[in-house]
């Protein structure tokens, strides 16, 4: 018979005495990641990796650190990088609707910026003040004195030359006229009618004659109109070109290495010659119609402005970006509009960046969910790392939902590492499902949910808590809560060998505990502490756990923790709350009858099974069927069933009930029902780990000390489970007082034997004794068998009788 | 109680509106005086458009067109409204008070017969424009036909060069802009004479940029030369032999400018 475990194997405690210091005040803090080795390196050569495509997507569970390390790493890496180019938008004077990116050195943007406003502010002060020269004035004044002068020389030598003939030239209200004159008057009609014919026609051919030079002399007017025009337009020109060439060139000379900006400022040069009245027009500007917005002094000279897109003057290295709401324009960023007599208007000037654009010549840090949920997001992302360049496009004018003005910003050369966060399963979803994900995101850092519990780790451990309590102003930690915080984290993992990787818990505990601390006045944090905050948590989450816990106290579950029963055992089902998980005990039963090998499992009949139970149930009849029925036929029905349960059954972790159940119903062996049983088998009938084994028999103890500890309660695990105990303090005091028991057990047999008291025996009917569990399970299949076989015999008979029969009556 | 002074100013078809309206609103101003607008009808055009082969070059098109009585009816009665609209426009920012009287009748002698002795005469007709001003200025500023040009006062000595130098003066005040005495005088000494008696005629205007500039006669055509030189916004003639329509056609026909006959 196997005997229980001892207490020490009960769990697997830290040892506090292992801790040289006193409380983690003396520690210092620790800067790598405890137990993520791999991962780590990953990150590492990720991050240091300088090539395109090697982008990262760090995963692991959340609270295990991986947020933390790779802020870290790409800090570390960033500081020691160079700045990354500024970068600005510009107007494109040809082009309006395309505006220009220019890349400049760091800090440069800003020095840009303001040196096109001092520009533009010197300008509309220098170009009013060229224009009211006196020279101008001088300038211009005989440019129309010349005009002026032909003008007035056209019309006298015409106006004289009319007077010769005796006639006038008059101004009418429309133009110019020809009289003839009568005493300096202009003749009436009908002096003109009494004139003779022949000084009729003289007059009226004359002037006929002078209309003809005079038709020729407004000509002239209109064009030395125009002449006078061009003038004064290239006098402008040369006066403006006077005023803003040195300018400009001062400038050009200062980014003489950027040849973008240089081109820019010629662009800007000319594009101020050819509207330099938007300079003059300054004084006594008619104002603007109301409603509309005015952004700078002068709307007409925005288009010099330069956008400043990215601006790493302040910079110590290269960015690091944290994107919280990876949307599609807060990644790319967009063009906005403002409204403008009921339209929307845009300029070069609305461009607005996105995460690309500042963290351009960085990092740049997702959440991938959050990314993935966003609309178009993730295509956006990745077109952008494919092509290498960021380009601005309007979604609403895509997808023609808009249609309005809008503008092709000149698209950014795209030089980033992006680091995606998330959870595993999203990390092989892409994998497997989108063909450009393993081409963006070379390399992987897989965060562990747990991590080996060595010395070494554990005092790397106990530095980390030390680091932690600093960061978050807690209580320094003693010794004592320092290993109940990484027995904790073992319970975390479910495994007495290793400890969560979940970091967030255990700042959660550590916070808790820090305010127990403080409410008893302790200068430390204390192993009590912790264990009161564990119990704390523990109870916050704990209605549902009592709830049930009740029910079975009060009967309404019916769950024996006494006596014997056939074909009935205690199995022990785990219920997971969010991050909180408990089990109680479900009572499982088994009939069985004559039949035909099959084992009906009724929670999957009525769909309240999961496969796993099923795989499990369809395992264990087959190792019925192969123990007891290898020569025979297994002529056997059988029934499981999980008592009152009325949800879905998932998991193979009562496999090894189930058998016992069935067993003992072949057998009529009589099951111990002081104990719980959890653990799976395969078809050799061996015992096999299961999860939450600690929660599992902390439940069965429960209910067992609620009703009164015999010394004959107790639980069966798997022996594979051994290592992963962390069990609560009570229950190990419990049998370390023999007043509770846990077995481990390798074998169905050896479960048997515990439960029924039988010794296993062996599986023959015939050599098997009726003392034996194996031996009362052979016997019965075997009578199952035979009773099979003589019904089946006197089936034959009775259709080799009516056989006859038909012949006879047909012969 | 003095009686205000009137400003009568003489318009018709061959005036240059705006700049005689500003002139003539400007020294309204700063006179504190009213301003009596005359719109003559020319008589000549109307004759000239009964004449049988009568016709018209439109400016600036350069067509020629047949042109009846009934067309220069009816556009002088569009140039007498567009007169009004400008007179509204300009006398209403300078709290002057105006009206605008219509007559048929040979210009000058009509505005000569009109205006009494005591007013100051604005008359301002060319066959041409006068001189723009500078390209680019906006067109709700005031004087825009005055602005960087200065007022020209001819002082000979007399009262009523006196009269006309303190009427260029208050003109050149209220437009801001300077103001430039011409003095004719046969040698230096008459004119440092006139000029001195010109300043101490002047003294009590208030500050205006005065400069002095001599002549050497007082032909309309030397004034006119004059007038062209200083790029003259307004020229302001003293009435010192009465008030000829023939004296007063030769002078304005030779201004580049709104001529004022002031005393």
């Amino acid at each position: 018979m196997t005997p229980p475990l001892a207490p020490a194997e009960l769990t697997h405690r830290t040892d506090p005495a292992q801790f040289a210091f006193a409380t983690t005040a003396e520690l210092a803090d620790v800067q790598e990641l405890v137990g993520q080795p791999r991962a780590a390196r990953a990150l590492e050569f990720g991050v240091a990796m300088d090539r395109d495509r090697y982008n990262l997507f760090v995963m692991g569970p959340p609270g295990s650190g991986r947020r933390s390390l790779v802020e870290r790493v790409i800090a570390e890496r960033a500081a020691g990088a160079a700045r990354p180019p500024d970068w600005v938008y510009v107007n494109n004077f040809a082009e309006p609707h395309r505006p220009v990116a220019i890349e400049l050195p760091p800090g440069q943007g800003v020095r840009l910026r303001a040196d096109m406003r001092a520009l533009v502010e010197e300008l509309q002060a220098t170009i009013p003040a060229v224009f009211e020269s006196e020279e101008y004035s001088a300038r211009v004044e005989a440019i129309d004195a010349d005009f002026r002068e032909r003008h007035e020389r056209s019309f006298s030598e015409l106006g004289a030359e009319a007077a010769g003939q005796g006639i006038a030239l008059l101004r009418t209200p429309g133009g110019f006229s020809f009289a003839p004159l009568k005493a300096g008057e202009v003749m009436s009609p009908d002096d003109f009618g009494r004139l003779p014919e022949a000084e009729q026609q003289r007059i009226e051919s004359a002037i006929g004659a002078l209309q003809s030079k005079l038709e020729r002399s407004v000509r002239e007017v209109l064009r030395w109109r125009k002449e006078r025009q061009e003038r004064v337009k290239t006098l402008n020109r040369e006066m403006t070109l006077l005023a803003v060439g040195h300018l400009v060139d001062e400038l050009k000379q200062r980014y003489a290495g950027a040849p973008r900006v240089v081109s820019y400022l010629e662009a800007v040069k000319a594009d101020v010659i050819e509207n330099v009245d938007e300079f003059r027009r300054r004084e006594g500007a008619l104002p603007l119609p109301p409603g509309l917005p005015v952004r700078g002094d002068e709307p007409s000279l925005r288009r010099y402005e330069v956008n400043l897109l990215v601006d790493h003057a302040a910079d110590g290295g290269a960015p690091v970006v944290h994107v919280d709401h990876p949307t599609y324009q807060n990644l790319v960023g967009r063009v906005d509009h403002i409204a403008q007599f009921g339209t929307l208007m845009t300029d070069f000037g609305l461009i607005k960046p996105g995460a690309l654009h500042r963290a351009n010549g960085g990092y740049l840090v997702i959440d991938a969910a959050k990314v993935l949920m966003q609309p178009f997001a993730w295509e956006a992302l990745k077109r952008a790392l494919a092509r290498r360049e960021i380009r601005i496009e309007s979604l609403a004018e895509q997808y023609s939902l808009v249609s309005t003005v809008s503008l092709e910003p000149e698209p950014i050369p795209l030089r980033v590492k992006v680091i995606l966060i998330g959870e595993r399963i999203l990390y092989y979803l892409l994998q497997r499902y989108d063909p450009d994900f393993s081409q963006l995101f070379r390399v992987a850092a897989d965060f562990s949910d747990e991590f080996e519990r060595s010395p070494q780790n554990e005092q790397q451990y106990a530095r980390l808590l030390a680091t932690v309590a600093r960061r978050e102003a807690f209580l320094p930690l003693d010794r004592v809560a320092v290993a109940a915080t990484i027995d904790f984290g073992a319970r975390l993992a479910g495994d007495g060998k290793k400890v969560s990787a979940d970091l967030r818990r255990v700042v959660d505990l550590l916070g808790e505990a820090d305010f127990l601390a403080r409410q008893a006045g302790a200068a430390a944090i204390s192993g009590a502490h912790v264990r009161a905050a564990i119990e704390a948590q523990r109870h916050r989450a704990d209605r549902l756990r009592e709830r049930l816990h009740e029910t079975i106290l009060r009967g309404t579950v019916m769950i024996d923790t006494a006596g014997e029963r056939v074909g009935q055992v205690n199995a022990l089902s785990v219920y997971e709350l969010g991050e909180y998980a408990f089990a109680e005990p479900t009572r499982v039963t088994a009939t069985t009858r004559l039949g035909d090998g099959h084992v009906i499992d009724i929670q999957r009949e009525v769909r309240l099974g999961g496969a796993i139970h099923s795989k499990g149930v369809l395992i264990l009849a087959s190792f019925l069927a192969a123990r007891f029925s290898s020569n025979r036929p297994h002529a056997l029905a059988a029934s499981l069933v999980f008592e009152q349960t009325y949800g879905t059954v998932e998991g193979d972790s009562a496999s090894l009930a189930e058998l016992a159940a069935l067993l003992s119903s072949l057998g009529g062996i009589p099951i111990r029902q002081s104990l719980a049983v959890t653990g799976s088998v395969n078809q050799h009938g061996e015992v096999q780990a299961i999860g939450a084994v600690s929660e599992k028999i902390e439940g069965f103890y429960d209910i067992c000390a609620a009703r009164g500890l015999t010394g004959e309660q107790g639980v069966i695990i798997p022996a594979a489970n051994v290592e992963h105990l962390m069990l609560r303090e009570d229950v190990i005091d419990a049998c370390r007082a023999g007043r509770f028991r846990v077995y481990a057990v390798r074998t169905v047999d050896e479960a048997m034997e515990l439960l029924t008291g039988l010794a296993a025996g062996a599986a023959d009917a015939v050599s098997g004794s009726l003392q034996t569990v194996n031996g009362r399970v052979a016997h019965r299949l075997r009578e199952l068998a035979e009773l099979r076989r003589a019904a089946a015999g006197e089936s034959r008979q009775r259709f080799r009788a009516g056989r006859r029969e038909r012949r006879g009556r047909d012969g | 109680m003095a009686e205000r002074v009137r400003i009568v100013v003489a318009l018709d078809t061959a005036s240059v509106v705006v700049p005689v309206i500003e002139t003539a609103a400007g020294l309204a101003a700063s006179l504190d005086a009213t301003l009596d607008a005359l719109f003559v009808e020319d008589e000549q055009l109307l004759r000239l458009a009964a004449l049988p082969f009568a016709h018209e070059l439109e400016f600036p098109t350069a067509r020629v067109r047949r042109i009846e009585p009934a067309d220069i009816e009816r556009a002088l009665r569009g140039q007498v409204e567009q007169a009004r609209r400008l007179l509204a426009a300009t006398a209403a920012p300078l709290a002057v008070s105006w009206q605008l009287s219509v007559v048929r009748g040979d210009v000058m002698r009509t505005v000569c017969g009109y205006a009494a002795p005591s007013d100051l005469l604005v008359v301002g007709r060319s066959l041409a424009s006068y001189p723009s001003p500078g390209a680019g200025q906006p067109s709700t500023a005031r004087f825009t036909s005055l602005r960087g040009r200065p007022v020209l006062a001819l002082f000979d000595g007399s009262a009523a060069a006196s009269e006309a130098l303190r009427a260029g003066q208050g003109l050149a005040r209220v437009a801001g802009v300077p103001l430039v005495v011409l003095i004719p005088a046969a040698g230096p000494e008459p004119f440092r004479r006139l000029r001195e008696q010109a300043a101490a005629a002047a003294g009590s205007a208030g500050p205006t940029a005065t400069s002095y500039v001599m002549l050497p006669d007082l032909h309309p055509g030397t004034v006119a030369r004059a007038a062209r030189a200083q790029t003259a916004a307004a020229l302001v003639w003293p009435a010192s032999g009465g008030r000829d329509p023939s004296a007063l056609a030769a002078i304005v026909e030779a201004a580049p400018c709104p001529v004022v006959l002031a005393g």
